[in-house]
């Protein structure tokens, strides 16, 4: 249990660090380093890269706090497993839908967005085992 | 197939920087869960820290810089900021877990292949004048 705990710890502070980047180049009009691709940019500045009337990286900083906060309050006791399953399973199904738009749509990939996809579905599938 | 092999083909991959960006997050992973899973629990770690060190210091303040320690590592990996020097710390580091825990080389044998991650980033970051 604690194992599963502290990966999820793990992940979800990768996620912090991963959206936190897309964050700092957005707001800092920085380019981002594009690993996979070369248009990294066509993706976070679309029309895609705002949900709600917010950008998909501070939705990607709030989610996961919210799973950093969970799995601490589920290590000290507090039984909100099936929340925290509820959250991880919504940001998994929002990840897998960007992943979609930018296959299918924009037909361009930014690295960090597809970096972040994956710890959803690392997340996701560690919540699930808890 | 064919059609699958040229979209393949159509995606650019920056291998200069993807590399060591694997070799980053792999590395600050490691010293992140070893900072977790020592601050989660202390009792399953404290056999690692050697009986010198603990004579000096008590056993859970030294897990509590080695906690600190491993995230700071990890947060200097992540920042790609003066790799070399953090590359060149981490293999410090693995260095001194693999030293004093050989008594526990069934469980420490897999931080070789960590250390030498560690080496092949600094040897990557390394820039000549």
């Amino acid at each position: 249990m604690v194992h599963l705990i502290t990966s999820l710890i793990v992940l979800a502070f990768l996620g912090i660090a991963d959206s936190a980047y897309l964050a700092w180049t957005h707001f800092r009009k920085k380019p981002i380093v594009c690993l996979i691709g070369d248009k990294c940019e066509a993706v976070t500045e679309s029309k895609w890269g705002t949900m709600f009337g917010v950008r998909n990286e501070i939705l990607g900083i709030i989610y996961y706090i919210a799973i950093l906060v969970g799995a601490f309050l589920i290590f000290y006791n507090y039984r909100i497993e099936n929340y925290l399953l509820i959250i991880s399973g919504i940001g998994f199904a929002f990840s897998a839908f960007l992943t979609y738009i930018q296959s299918y749509v924009i037909k361009s990939y930014c690295f960090y967005c597809l970096v972040s996809a994956f710890l959803s579905l690392l997340i996701f599938l560690n919540v699930l085992i808890l | 197939m064919a059609k699958m092999a040229k979209k393949r083909a159509g995606i650019k991959i920056n291998k200069d920087l993807l590399v060591p960006f694997l070799l980053r997050s792999g590395l600050a992973t490691v010293f992140l869960y070893a900072a977790v899973a020592a601050f989660l629990e202390p009792n399953a770690w404290i056999g690692f820290i050697p009986q010198f060190a603990r004579n000096i210091i008590p056993g859970n303040l030294t897990l509590i810089f080695h906690s600190a320690w491993n995230t700071f590592l990890a947060i200097w990996l992540l920042s790609d900021k003066k790799i070399y020097y953090a590359s060149i710390f981490s293999i410090l580091t693995l260095l001194a877990i693999i030293v004093f825990n050989l008594g526990s080389l069934d469980i420490v044998f897999r931080d070789v292949a960590i250390l030498l991650s560690a080496v092949a980033l600094a040897a990557l970051s390394y820039k000549t004048k």
